[in-house]
């Protein structure tokens, strides 16, 4: 139950949390306990509240031993008192809704459990997502329960007391702010900033306010579309251009700086699904159809790491060597253009070193016909878009695999143009509506001398944050789960609505609600949004487009093509830098925190980055080149490896030069750029980089946050001095002198030539489809499967077959069972759709109600999370003793194997890991006690264990055992009923979802035996129902991980059922097993992944490099 | 069959008269000529006598250090797990290294009072009692580790195959279940065989007991022993049935401890060199604990003419064999993980001597190999000091030798993603170090209340028990 705030209440940051140590430090508290105890006023200066507490807890639970202690804690059922509709206890909703984004609506069906939701999972209505979602939306049903976000709303109180300015936010109303605001509005000279959004609703409600004389700005912490406007002018359309890629149409895609799989783009999901359907292969011959990437990008970013092609640039010189790519694409199309290709040539001089990768590139761009793509990172300026616009339509793409559109949200008021109003005095009350443009522009915008001009200033956001610090009052903004909004996806082409799974958890006021009020509408929200809807022409009620949650209506406009060849001509200016530039610092989006809003949600800082698998940290990354650099500057700096005995023989250097006993100890540097700017922050060495990048991440080390975030990384927000100016050039690196530990999950990078993932070049894989059989081990040893090797799946699965081996080994088939098990459970993991987004990471901690951990316990190797991603580098270069620059990154999600001789089971002492007749390896929690026998023996290492009482404690109060705090119980809300919170002291692992298994069963034997009971006319123990009909149909069942994931990536099924999408992956050629030649059987198997590189390209390697490593390792003789 | 010659019929080859071979003399197993009644004064008087000054100081030492262990495992109990360095993929860390070292220490007790038994070593007779001593002691240590380590301990209980309303049983199959029954069975033969040996002992103290206290406390213990000469016909026939049960128990404890490993699938850990190596071990690092404890013992309580240069000569000499065994031991692992030509194998072996744990690796075979090496030599074995400190030595060997099978593979196994590395805390040193407290809070008490020698075994052996000469000239 939510504990209604007590008195002291809003117990998150520390600026206004009044806690008795805040009490007892006021000078009036102090008098008074002076005058009321003059004896004992001393004893609150050295004693601590809470070692107080502490003492007396241990002599109380003493004292409470002998008998009182033995009762179980008393639990209250509350029952419903009159049942609300469409409710059966135990029994899920779901409803349609949407989650606003910076990047437009993302389609939702929430999960509800007794009227809390708890798991988001995407609406497939919305065909462009496929009903995936992105590791955000997974991550956002944990904001709902943030103990930390704001629990109402307040009014600040500011208090001077001896030179030491305190700020405590005291409870009011809301409708008491709302009420003061109209007060003041009426006065005239209002001014609101807010975060961009899709919100038709709020796009009508400005409108109206902008007739009352409301002055309306916006603003986002992360600027992914200001190059819209600017093309938009150069391209003659009045509204913000937009180019919406359809990458299924596409067989060449060259990537410049742009991570559209990734979370640095908007619409990556619809970007995955559809780019990764191009590289399907369902046939060895279809390998030859797949789909080619190139990837020109500083940063290396997940979309890099699918890449076929990979160049690692600088961000600054990206234009030049677009110019050098373009002149490249020129000299064929339009021969006779000589200007224009000497235009291009001369400013793509600066990446000249690049012209044959760019030569043949761009050959292979052209010979795609139409089917080939450019696509330009959002952080780069507007003519480098322009350009890209220019390209595409050289390469016949336009309208074929990418179509450039206006947007209907005309382009608003900046930020600046608010300061300046400001400064002209226009403005008396000043609201700031979502986003934290205080915190976002702290390096370039005088917050101060503003508070100075403005008379009101009202926040309406999420949590109490650095913009809420400027204001003097806070409206708590309601979760997009307790609030009612219309809205547009990032394409503009859907309109889907925002409904409320909950009434508001605290008095907490939706944007929508505030703007309504503001407009002095006294309609109620959903009113609001229906009659909008309403009005807006919709062919369906409101009723079935809410039951729907997607109703498809086009609000962009083609653009007319522009031939840009003379504007170009003129207009293009040199101002690309050369390979000898300085260093750059490239400043991206926080993979754990996005902007900054997700700081203070435990799910994403504890979700490793893909690439470089930190968690809770962000760092200054580096090029190994770079380190070098720094090292021979710094030669204290400790940045790379040591040569040591081993890995001159192996690959082992950098887990041994970076970790220090398991612990990545990163030196802390001082970067600055020009205008003094300066942060400081640790420094990573990531392979992959460019050689003079720098990449630092936004969103991270925020301060007003909460209890999660309070310490997670660092801000680089102060290196910005301009709002949309996301590359910047380096002053000076050093080091101050202090490391940082950062919690690494991952230590080594490298396969060590193990044939873990098992990788082959297109080209090899049409010729040779069985090469992923032909590695490891198993291929050295007789077939595991003996004699019956070549029994279809079916058998394989429902038996336990014998091979030849002549031990007796325990028979788990149903045969030897009392219930059959009618269906055999198992999962192909396709490694060649894998992008690494890590949503699965997420969307099973969600749905399996897995603990975070902290940072600490991530640093000791004890994060809980059932599903991980493994990230392994592979290179050409292979010296042990330095960390390569060029590599190829390859993923792969491992979970429970479900194995069919499973090495856990045989070693529990207690039967508490036991084989289920459908093959699914079941964990009985309330039987384990905790040998952790089971994940030593796992090969694959999967099981975690329950070190401390995660869920009950507080994290950071761990080491205090019973002494120490309990957690928070609003994040308990958000738990999946349907699956036991496990305590300290046991193992997990994942399940396959077996409560989602079960349901699908339930469901199925329900709907048999109604239609058995219509056809006989009998009941009960007369039924008699046929295998078939209690067969869960193919599809049913979809795991948390194969749901969310957008390429589809994940096959869950039955294998008894040869016509399951499961089976017919598991006869595909590509399919193997993990550590096969241990003859565990997992139920889990890889399909192995295939590169399509371009044999005339100058780094074509015939194999992928993991393969070239296993090679070199298996066959050392071969040399 | 008068054509074959047997040896009783050539008692006297014609060739000893002309190599005239050197008198054979057993040294006597009791030195300077003592006789039965300065046994029975020695060993009663150390129990008879006021307790030591020294004995009050070491025993509240003792005392202080046990109460980590205590103090560690009421932590451990109320907090979780977590408050050791264990980690995924070292799941295993300290517990199962200590639980290993100390039941391995255990093996020379049972190997002197049984197997020496039944290979009637007379030497036997002055070790064996305080060797068995140390055997019970160290399985209670041991027996702390499997307990505590498990994450809900309150449930460990179903390890036992207890009739339950679930209907469940343990599961025989898991090398861990082995474990409960093998070392159960092995602290009970333990103990009994132990206790007694000890009853004619206690009879003697309880004989001469002065105070009535003692008369009742060792009377109790002595239950009802008359020197009758059924009493000792019985005593003798169960010795030599217990020292029968026991003798594969030596064998058996540290084979099923080394399935633990050796069972599992890790490379590193599935080698079926396990076993033997493992009770190698054993007695190697149990003969180390003996003269670590029996030294001291020897030169505290006046015992040389007890414990001659003779026994301290055979244990280094059992020391040294046992040693050179496990070092052999090790390389052949190398041999087979690079004959075996499974990468994944010969990486985890390469990985133990070169990798991550490195100096532990070499800590164990500098410690296990090469200082057993020095015992080859006289003049060593009959360095007091110096045999003392190489014993000390071997314990160090052995413990590191258990943390390198345990952790060098469990933090590189299989796939490397999942690699990790093992750093034990504070509580985890702590409780191990406690758990040297409570041995010698066990012994001190054994020292000072029990017989530290069997003393009718020590007279049987000594010259006057054979007045007419058992051996022919």
């Amino acid at each position: 139950m939510i504990q209604e705030n007590k008195d002291t209440s809003s117990d998150s940051g520390k600026m206004y949390w009044k806690s008795l140590n805040d009490y007892a430090e006021s000078p009036q508290f102090r008098t008074w306990v002076e005058n009321e105890f003059p004896n004992g006023a001393s004893l609150f200066e050295d004693t601590q509240r809470r070692s107080f507490m502490k003492l007396m807890a241990a002599s109380f639970g003493l004292a409470g031993l002998g008998f009182s202690g033995c009762r179980r804690p008393e639990h209250e059922i509350l029952p419903y008192g009159k049942s609300p509709e469409e409710l059966i206890p135990g029994v899920p909703n779901y409803y349609a809704t949407a989650m606003p984004t910076t990047a437009g609506y993302l389609p939702l069906i929430v999960e509800s459990h007794e009227g809390r939701p708890t798991k988001i999972e995407g609406n497939p209505s919305y065909v462009p997502f496929g009903g995936s979602t992105d590791i955000y939306a997974q991550a956002s049903v944990l904001n709902l329960y943030d103990p930390d976000r704001a629990r109402g709303s307040f009014q600040k109180e500011q208090k001077t007391l001896a030179g030491n300015t305190s700020i405590r936010w005291k409870k009011i109303q809301s409708d008491s702010i709302l009420s003061m605001l109209n007060d003041w509005s009426s006065s005239g000279k209002v001014a609101i900033l807010a975060d961009s959004s899709y919100s038709l609703a709020r796009q009508e409600l400005v409108g109206k306010l902008q007739d009352k004389g409301v002055l309306w700005a916006e603003f986002d912490s992360v600027d992914s579309i200001s190059f819209e406007s600017e093309l938009a002018a150069k391209l003659n359309s009045k509204r913000p251009v937009r180019a919406i890629p359809k990458l299924k149409n596409a067989s060449r895609v060259l990537s410049l700086d742009c991570d559209f799989m990734g979370n640095r783009e908007p619409y990556s999901l619809a970007n995955s699904r559809s780019f990764m359907s191009g590289r399907k292969v369902n046939k060895p011959k279809d390998s030859l159809k797949m789909n080619r990437l190139y990837s020109v990008e500083a940063d290396m970013t997940i979309t890099g790491g699918v890449a076929d092609h990979r160049l690692r640039l600088e961000s600054s010189r990206m234009k030049s060597f677009l110019c050098l790519l373009g002149a490249e694409i020129l000299k064929t199309k339009t021969k006779n253009d000589t200007a224009l290709i000497k235009k291009f040539s001369d400013l793509g001089k600066g990446t000249s070193e690049h012209l044959n990768w760019a030569r043949i590139c761009a050959k292979d761009l052209l010979s795609a016909n139409g089917k080939s793509l450019i696509l330009a990172g959002n952080h780069l300026d507007a003519e480098t878009h322009l350009i890209v616009y220019f390209l595409n339509g050289l390469l016949g793409s336009l309208d074929k695999t990418v179509s450039y559109v206006t947007q209907p949200f005309s382009s608003n008021l900046g930020l600046q143009d608010l300061v300046s109003s400001i400064n002209d005095g226009n403005v008396d009350t000043l609201i700031m509506l979502g986003g934290n443009p205080v915190h976002a522009t702290s390096g370039f915008i005088d917050w101060e001398d503003i508070s100075q001009k403005v008379e009101n200033t009202v926040r309406i956001g999420f949590s109490i944050d650095e913009s809420s610090q400027f204001c003097d009052y806070h409206i708590g903004c309601s979760h997009y789960l307790e609030s009612w909004d219309l809205g547009l996806t990032w394409d503009c082409t859907s309109v889907i609505p925002i409904q409320p799974l909950i009434a508001p958890l605290f008095d907490t006021k939706s944007d929508i609600e505030c703007l309504l009020s503001l407009s002095g509408d006294s309609n109620s929200s959903h009113d609001y949004i229906q009659s909008l809807f309403e009005k807006n022409g919709a062919s369906i009620t409101f009723k079935d487009f809410l039951r729907l949650g997607v109703f498809k209506k086009d609000y962009t406009n083609k653009l007319k093509a522009e031939d840009l060849r003379s504007y170009l001509q003129e207009n293009l200016k040199p101002s690309v830098s050369d390979a000898n530039a300085n260093f750059e610092v490239l400043l991206v989006p926080d993979f754990h925190a996005l902007d900054g809003s997700f700081i203070n949600n435990g799910w994403m800082q504890e979700c490793p980055h893909p690439i470089t698998k930190l968690t809770w940290d962000n760092a200054l990354l580096i090029s190994p080149k770079m380190a070098k650099e720094l090292e021979s500057k710094f030669p204290d700096i400790g940045l790379l490896p040591k040569p040591t005995l081993l890995n001159q023989t192996g690959e082992i250097a950098p887990d041994n030069a970076v970790f220090e006993n398991g612990y990545q100890k990163s030196p802390v540097v001082e970067l600055s750029v020009a205008g003094g700017k300066k942060i400081a922050a640790p420094l990573y060495v990531q392979p992959g980089l460019a050689d003079k990048t720098v990449v630092a991440s936004l969103g991270m080390g925020r301060k007003n946050t909460g209890r999660v975030g309070c310490e997670a990384g660092f801000d680089s927000y102060p290196l910005l001095s301009k709002q949309d100016t996301r590359v910047l050039p380096v002053l000076e690196i050093k080091p101050i002198g202090s490391y940082k530990i950062l919690a690494n999950t991952q230590e080594h990078w490298s396969m060590e030539g193990r044939a873990i993932i098992r990788e082959a070049n297109a080209e090899k894989y049409s010729k040779n489809q069985d090469f992923a059989t032909q590695m490891g081990a198993e291929s050295h040893s007789p077939p595991i499967w003996g004699k019956d090797q070549d029994t279809d799946l079916a058998f394989k699965s429902t038996t336990t077959p014998r091979g030849n081996s002549s031990y007796e080994h325990p028979d788990h088939t149903y045969e030897k069972s009392e219930t059959h098990g009618i269906h055999q459970w198992g999962m192909a993991i396709d490694l060649n759709q894998c992008t690494g987004c890590s949503a699965c990471v997420v969307a099973c901690q969600s749905e399996n109600n897995i603990p975070i951990v902290g940072k600490d316990q991530v640093l000791r190797g004890r994060e809980m999370h059932w599903m991980r991603l493994d990230r392994y580098y592979s290179s050409a270069e292979r010296n042990g003793d330095e960390i390569p620059s060029d590599v190829q990154v390859s993923f792969q999600g491992v979970a429970c194997m479900h194995c069919e001789t499973a090495p856990c089971e045989s070693v529990c002492p207690v039967n508490a890991t036991v084989h289920d007749e459908e093959g699914l390896n079941a964990m009985a929690y309330n039987r384990c006690v905790g040998t952790r026998y089971c994940a030593n023996n796992c090969p694959y290492k999967v099981r975690r264990f329950n070190f401390f009482d995660w869920n009950k404690r507080d994290i950071n109060q761990l080491y205090q055992g019973p002494l120490g705090d309990k957690n928070d119980s609003l994040p308990a809300m958000g738990k999946n009923p349907d699956v036991t919170v496990r305590m300290r002291g046991v193992m997990e692992k994942c399940t396959y979802c077996v409560q989602r298994i079960q349901e699908a069963k339930i469901r199925v034997k329900v709907k048999a035996q109604r239609n058995a009971n219509l056809a006989t006319g009998n009941d009960g123990a007369d039924l008699k129902l046929s295998t078939q009909d209690i067969k869960v149909p193919d599809g049913t069942i979809r795991p948390a991980c194969q749901q969310v994931c957008p390429s589809d990536g994940v096959a869950f099924g039955d294998l008894s059922d040869p016509n399951s999408r499961v089976s017919q992956l598991k006869n595909d050629p590509r399919d193997y097993a993990v550590l096969g030649y241990l003859n565990t059987r997992p139920r889990t198997s890889y399909l192995a992944k295939v590169r399509n590189p371009n044999p005339a390209m100058p780094d074509f390697s015939d194999s992928p490099h993991s393969y070239r490593e296993y090679h070199d390792k298996a066959y050392p003789s071969h040399h | 069959m008068s054509t074959v010659k047997t040896v009783s019929d050539q008692a006297d080859p014609a060739i000893l008269g002309k190599i005239k071979p050197a008198p054979w003399i057993d040294k006597p197993l009791v030195e300077n000529k003592r006789n039965f009644h300065w046994v029975t004064e020695k060993i009663c008087g150390i129990v008879e006598r006021k307790t030591p000054v020294w004995w009050w100081w070491c025993f509240i030492l003792a005392l202080c250090i046990a109460s980590f262990t205590g103090m560690g495992l009421v932590y451990l109990v109320s907090t979780g797990v977590g408050v050791w360095g264990n980690n995924n993929p070292v799941n295993w860390g300290w517990a199962i290294v200590n639980f290993v070292f100390w039941i391995g220490i255990g093996h020379a007790g049972t190997l002197i009072s049984a197997v020496l038994c039944l290979l009637k070593q007379k030497w036997r007779t002055s070790i064996n009692r305080a060797s068995e001593a140390m055997t019970v002691f160290a399985v209670l240590c041991a027996g702390i580790f499997p307990l505590f380590h498990v994450g809900r301990v309150w449930f460990a209980w179903w390890l036992f195959p207890l009739p339950n309303s679930n209907a469940i049983w343990p599961q025989f199959r898991s090398p861990l279940e082995w474990d409960v029954f093998a070392v159960s069975t092995y602290a009970t033969v333990s103990i009994l065989f132990w206790y007694m040996g000890m009853i004619p002992d206690l009879a003697v103290i309880r004989d001469r007991a002065k105070e009535t206290w003692r008369k009742y406390f060792y009377g109790v213990l002595s239950m009802g022993w008359r020197n009758a000469n059924n009493h000792w016909r019985n005593f003798e026939m169960a010795y030599l049935l217990l020292a029968g049960l026991s003798t594969p128990l030596v064998l058996s404890v540290h084979t099923i401890v080394s399935f633990d490993f050796a069972v599992a699938n890790l490379p590193g850990w599935h080698t079926t060199i396990f076993p033997p190596y493992f009770v190698a071990g054993a007695i190697f690092s149990g003969f180390g604990m003996v003269l670590t404890l029996l030294l001291p013992l020897r030169s505290l309580f006046g015992l040389h003419d007890l414990i001659t240069q003779g026994h301290i000569d055979n244990i280094c000499k059992i020391t040294l064999a046992t040693g050179t065994m496990v070092g052999y031991a090790y390389s052949m692992e190398f041999f087979i993980a690079w004959y075996g030509a499974n990468s994944y194998e010969s990486f985890a072996f390469i990985n133990r001597a070169f990798g991550n744990y490195w100096w532990a690796y070499w800590v164990m075979v500098s410690c296990n190999v090469i200082s057993p090496q020095l015992f080859w030599f006289k003049k060593i074995r009959e360095n007091t000091p110096l045999v003392w400190i190489i014993s000390i030595f071997v314990n160090i060997g052995m413990w590191f030798e258990r943390f390198v099978i345990a952790n060098t593979t469990l933090s590189r196994d299989f796939l490397p993603s999942s690699w990790g590395y093992y750093s034990p805390t504070v509580v985890d040193i702590f409780t191990f170090a406690g758990t040297f407290g409570f041995f010698s809070v066990l012994f001190l008490l054994f020292i000072r209340f029990l017989p530290l020698m069997p003393m009718a075994e020590v007279k049987m052996v000594m010259p006057q028990a054979d007045p007419h000469g058992s051996k022919k000239h």
